[in-house]
């Protein structure tokens, strides 16, 4: 289960619609399975059907994230136009077994939809988002 | 003899005169999925087999985050 704050999620979904159409991309960081800091990243395909994060913005908020004692506990995207769940190019570049891969779709642009799921070898584990 | 380098913050000891690309092997990393930084500065993927790792240098490797809607069903 991910323990997410309500305004750490506002966050995310806010820069997913200021990056629509494109899809939006970012670095949830926290401890023990809890969020606590949201690190937004360019995504450099600038693309409504892909992304991938800047090399050198992810390199600056790892080592961020551990001089602040957390870790990186979520990879989070938006889905423009379909649902919240893992494309099968999600899967392939799912390189990270440990941590949570949120996507938030906006096929509903009025109703944003996140789910969450761990993604382990190819296999896809939706999990629960405990909001608080 | 080993040397101490600093992988990804914590300090770890390598066989003197490992590179980059042999390291990676180590780690069972794939290195056409990950960017590595080396003293701050990102290095190119045909430098990894070249670049012989020295005491105390400074590797940062991530993963490529990225994916995508691609090839999803509405």
């Amino acid at each position: 289960m991910l323990i997410l704050n309500k305004s750490l999620l506002d966050k995310m979904i806010a820069q997913c619609k200021k990056e629509y159409p494109n899809e939006a991309c970012g670095i949830l960081a926290g401890k023990s399975g809890r969020g606590e800091k949201v690190y937004e990243m360019t995504n450099a395909d600038k693309s409504a059907a892909t992304f991938l994060m800047d090399p050198k913005e992810q390199l600056k908020a790892m080592k961020e994230i551990r001089a602040l004692n957390l870790e990186m506990i979520g990879i989070y995207h938006s889905h423009v136009a379909s649902c919240a769940y893992p494309s099968s190019h999600d899967v392939e570049m799912a390189f990270y077994p440990e941590v949570s891969y949120l996507i938030v779709s906006l096929k509903g642009m009025n109703d944003p939809v996140i789910g969450s799921f761990k993604i382990v070898e190819g296999k896809i584990t939706e999990e629960d988002i405990n909001l608080v | 003899m080993k040397i101490t380098i600093i992988l990804n913050g914590k300090k770890e000891a390598v066989e003197d005169g490992t590179n980059v690309l042999k390291l990676l092997g180590h780690k069972f990393i794939r290195p056409e999925v990950v960017t590595v930084e080396l003293n701050e500065k990102i290095l190119e993927k045909p430098k990894y087999g070249e670049t012989i790792l020295k005491e105390g240098d400074r590797i940062e490797f991530v993963y490529y985050m990225g994916g995508g809607s691609y090839a999803v069903r509405p």
